[in-house]
């Protein structure tokens, strides 16, 4: 998002002059106000925030680097991290200093490997039990990844409500839960129009979009989906907008996109003026994700007429 | 400043400090050997075999190669991945250490040390080594000085710097002692040699040119060479920037620039040691050096800027590291973690 704008505005300066567009670049300045107020209750002064990332093999890395660069924290690894006198505590150059935040961008299978996988070299022995003590915060929290299941999203509007009180302002896309025998029926039956995702998936692995699959496809992942329906959840295939697009020489044609919003939640919820655009860079694909050839666009929110 | 941090800045610049060394030691000898006659097998390896154990990695040599031969000795040096001290080897580990703290350099010296590694990781390298060796040789002289200046003109002189500023020196000392102790054999076990043969008088002045003491010695000493006045300049001289006084006088002030303790006191064991070998070496002269034996002292020297190093590490680094192992896993690992863009 940051660099999309970055580049944008080199290129195209006096675009953001006639169209009044909202900056994003308090995105990191936020993030950390927002990392700061979660800060434990034990702790006094400045809470110490860190970002915490797999190592500089992960393909993320240098948005990590990026990130902590722009909020002026200190990017850590977990071999920077110990458990010292029930604090996590990064090694310096001055000796241990506490670290009251931790934004970590290590799933958390490999968080602790006291806790979770014993074999994970990337985590800190002993953090969970600190965390529990309340003596760290770990933004996202540890757990708080069952959002990316997919069957979550099923239950969106029952939650919206619950907490609310309020019926869902933006629909859902209509899902289906193949744990669900009738539902796993209505799927099998209609295989060839619907998309069928794994409830864990990510990246765009491990699903089937019927519309454009074979036949044989189709009755391979038909055999899955009987093997083990509560993996999967299916919706039908989404029309995603269509954006104009460079292709080359020149040309622009449309691709499929989608849209990727930050919203941080410290102190108050913050919804950033902008976003991730995500584009299939294959014509006629629906398939965003960068880690399959996907693109990305600068996304504007306008000031208005305000 | 975490650890980490400053422990790659310490190799970064260490490591760069190393590759140049090796391509002035090499450099110099296969010069050398068109100065020299009589050139049968055994002369040969007299003249390869020291240098493999002037860089210390002697029995690594051995596992690899049989024979101290010109192309045996020269390709472990330069190219050979399995000497994790070659020429090549040291600027991969160089860049990799960059890589780990990209934020804390500036774009100049990052793009000098990816050029200086593409340049010896593609087929460029091997040709131009091919046509001339010492046309390869003064490319990665130039990288690395080039490196050297960037870090001094574009790097914030932080604390940071001068961790880079440490290791600069620390190898730098300690590269100049080994390639000083080059032809030892040559030397009475004790006390300087009475007479100087012309063909050694060409070796102790290669010696200076792996150096590029050769016009800075000139100054002081005129054409005249011999062992007793080139160990005195490469370690006693205080104002060149490659003898060990010099570099061990940096060495010490890097250290205390980065604890903030004044010159007459100590805050731990790196800073008394590198404190205690300044005063050493200002107050020694030559002759007593070579009363012990120049081998016999140099063999300490390294041992004694082997100490510095560890002590800073224990200092300021220590913290346990993975081992290799380890290390594998933990790059899977870190290959594993969604990527997700901000």
């Amino acid at each position: 998002m940051l660099e999309n704008r970055e580049t944008m505005m080199q290129m195209f300066p006096e675009l953001f002059h006639l169209n009044k567009v909202r900056p994003v670049e308090d995105y990191p300045k936020t993030l950390r106000q927002s990392l700061a107020s979660l800060a434990p209750p034990g702790c006094s002064g400045k809470p110490r925030v860190a970002v915490l990332t797999p190592g500089i093999f992960n393909s993320a890395y240098y948005e990590h680097s990026f990130l902590a660069d722009m909020m002026g924290v200190e990017l850590v690894e977990g071999s920077d991290l110990r458990v010292v006198d029930g604090k996590v505590k990064m090694r310096t150059t001055r000796g241990y200093e506490a670290i009251d935040v931790l934004y970590r961008r290590v799933d958390d299978d490999f968080l602790d490997p006291m806790t979770f996988r014993p074999d994970s070299a990337l985590g800190i022995p002993g953090i969970m039990d600190v965390y529990k003590a309340g003596n760290i915060t770990i933004a996202n929290a540890p757990g708080t990844g069952i959002a990316d299941d997919k069957a979550i999203y099923s239950y969106m509007p029952d939650i919206v409500e619950f907490y609310t009180g309020e019926k869902a302002i933006l629909q859902n896309v209509p899902t289906w839960r193949c744990s669900d025998p009738d539902s796993l029926k209505y799927v099998l039956d209609n295989l060839a129009d619907l998309v069928v995702k794994e409830v864990h998936g990510s990246g765009g692995y491990g699903m089937l979009i019927g519309p454009t699959s074979s036949r044989k496809e189709i009755a391979a992942f038909r055999d899955k989906l009987i093997a083990r329906p509560g993996n999967y959840i299916a919706q039908p295939t989404i029309s995603l907008s269509r954006h104009p697009t460079h292709v080359n020489d020149g040309l622009f044609e449309g691709r499929h996109i989608d849209l990727r919003p930050f919203v941080l939640y410290g102190e108050k919820i913050v919804t950033v003026p902008g976003g991730l655009t995500r584009v299939a860079l294959r014509k006629g694909s629906l398939v965003v994700n960068s880690s399959q050839g996907g693109g990305s666009k600068d996304t504007w929110v306008l000031y208005g007429d305000e | 400043m975490l650890s980490r941090v400053a422990n790659s800045l310490y190799w970064m610049s260490r490591y760069i400090e190393r590759a140049e060394n090796i391509a002035r030691i090499v450099d110099v000898n296969l010069q050398l050997l068109l100065d020299l006659r009589d050139l049968n097998e055994k002369r040969l390896a007299e003249h390869w075999l020291p240098i493999v154990q002037t860089t210390g990695d002697e029995e690594q040599f051995f596992t690899l190669h049989k024979k101290a031969t010109a192309k045996n000795v020269t390709e472990f040096l330069v190219f050979q991945m399995e000497n994790p001290n070659s020429i090549v080897s040291s600027i991969c580990q160089a860049r990799e250490n960059a890589r780990m703290v990209r934020d804390q350099i500036t774009v100049e010296l990052w793009e000098e040390l990816n050029r200086i590694y593409w340049f010896v990781r593609g087929t460029e390298a091997r040709k131009v080594w091919k046509e001339s060796p010492s046309e390869f040789f003064q490319q990665i002289k130039a990288g690395s000085l080039h490196i050297i200046g960037l870090t001094d003109a574009t790097l914030i002189h932080n604390e940071g710097w001068w961790f880079a500023q440490a290791g600069k020196f620390l190898e730098r000392a300690d590269k100049t002692s080994r390639i000083l102790d080059l032809r030892y054999q040559t030397l009475p076990e004790k006390g300087a040699p009475k007479s100087v043969s012309q063909e050694d008088a060409l070796e102790w002045s290669a010696i200076l040119r792996s150096c590029s003491a050769w016009d800075a010695y000139k100054s002081i000493n005129g054409a005249e060479v011999n062992p007793t006045l080139v160990a005195e300049f490469l370690l006693l001289n205080e104002e060149f920037p490659r003898s060990v006084e010099f570099c061990v006088a940096e060495l010490n002030r890097a250290l205390r620039r980065i604890s903030g303790v004044g010159e007459n006191k100590f805050c731990n064991a790196a800073e008394k040691l590198a404190g205690r070998l300044v005063a050493e070496l200002q107050f020694t002269t030559i002759d007593e050096i070579f009363d012990q034996g120049l081998h016999q002292y140099l063999d300490v020297l390294q041992l004694k800027l082997n100490n510095i190093g560890a002590e800073l590490f224990n200092a300021y680094i220590f913290q346990q590291f993975n081992n290799l192992e380890d290390e594998i896993m933990v790059q899977q690992e870190e290959q594993q973690q969604q990527a997700r863009l901000i």
